[in-house]
């Protein structure tokens, strides 16, 4: 009879041979815990959890890998996803590579609005890798393998 | 007589339902995205130049780089049949 634990180490195990491709940076968020579906709780409700704090309701939602995938990739900037981060990126370093161009050949008081945008974006980038790729890395998510 | 939907189960070495985290997902499909997006702009770029040497009067150039135009959109159809698949997953809110 196996334990828990080494039934949750071969199942990781075996993902790891299919899944050898992805990357390995977010390996110590897996958890594998038994996720508890409350059924028929609706998605905001809280419930008494350790006898006297109130806990939210964790459910799960069944949506598409298209729904999935837009969401985390749109482009838009204040989104808070991986989309936004990538383009902020771009925009500090399209505005970085442009103050010293602006310096060199235009007024160093240009250069100094594009120094301002170049930290914009890159904060921007920062708040956005904060909240869509940070916050909810170690969301379980299951597929049909 | 109506008959439901069926599955025909067989004998698996795993799982049916992989459990993973929300961020290794989104890395397994990043590249699938970022090859979308540079085969998008190189398509652009391409038949901005063939454009442009079209009005120069280059013609073996512009021929060239509108070919390369319309095989670097074709390829964006590729990714786009990964990215917009309705394959359902489970998501832990």
């Amino acid at each position: 009879m196996r334990t828990l634990s080494q039934a949750k180490n071969s199942i990781k195990s075996n993902a790891s041979i299919m899944e050898s491709s992805a990357s390995a940076s977010a390996s110590s968020e897996k958890a594998f815990v038994p996720m508890f579906v409350p059924m028929g709780s609706p998605k905001g409700d809280s419930m008494n959890c350790r006898g006297d704090t109130n806990v939210p309701v964790h459910t799960t939602d069944i949506i598409t890998r298209k729904d999935v995938l837009e969401e985390a990739f749109d482009p838009s900037m204040h989104g808070g996803n991986f989309g936004g981060a990538y383009s902020a990126w771009v925009y500090s370093a399209v505005c970085f590579i442009l103050m010293f161009v602006t310096w060199a050949y235009v007024s160093v008081y240009v250069a100094g609005v594009f120094a301002y945008l170049t930290g914009y974006f890159y904060s921007e980038r920062l708040l956005n890798n904060a909240w869509g790729i940070g916050w909810l890395k170690g969301k379980t998510l299951m597929y049909a393998a | 007589m109506q008959y439901g939907e069926t599955t025909v189960m067989a004998d698996l070495k795993h799982p049916q339902l992989r459990e993973t985290v929300r961020y290794d997902y989104l890395m397994r499909y990043l590249p699938f995205w970022l090859s979308r997006r540079r085969n998008y702009s190189y398509a652009i770029i391409s038949a901005v130049v063939g454009l442009l040497f079209l009005l120069k009067g280059i013609f073996i150039v512009s021929v060239v780089a509108f070919a390369a135009a319309a095989i670097f959109y074709s390829r964006v159809g590729l990714s786009d049949y990964i990215l917009n698949s309705q394959r359902k997953i489970i998501l832990a809110e």
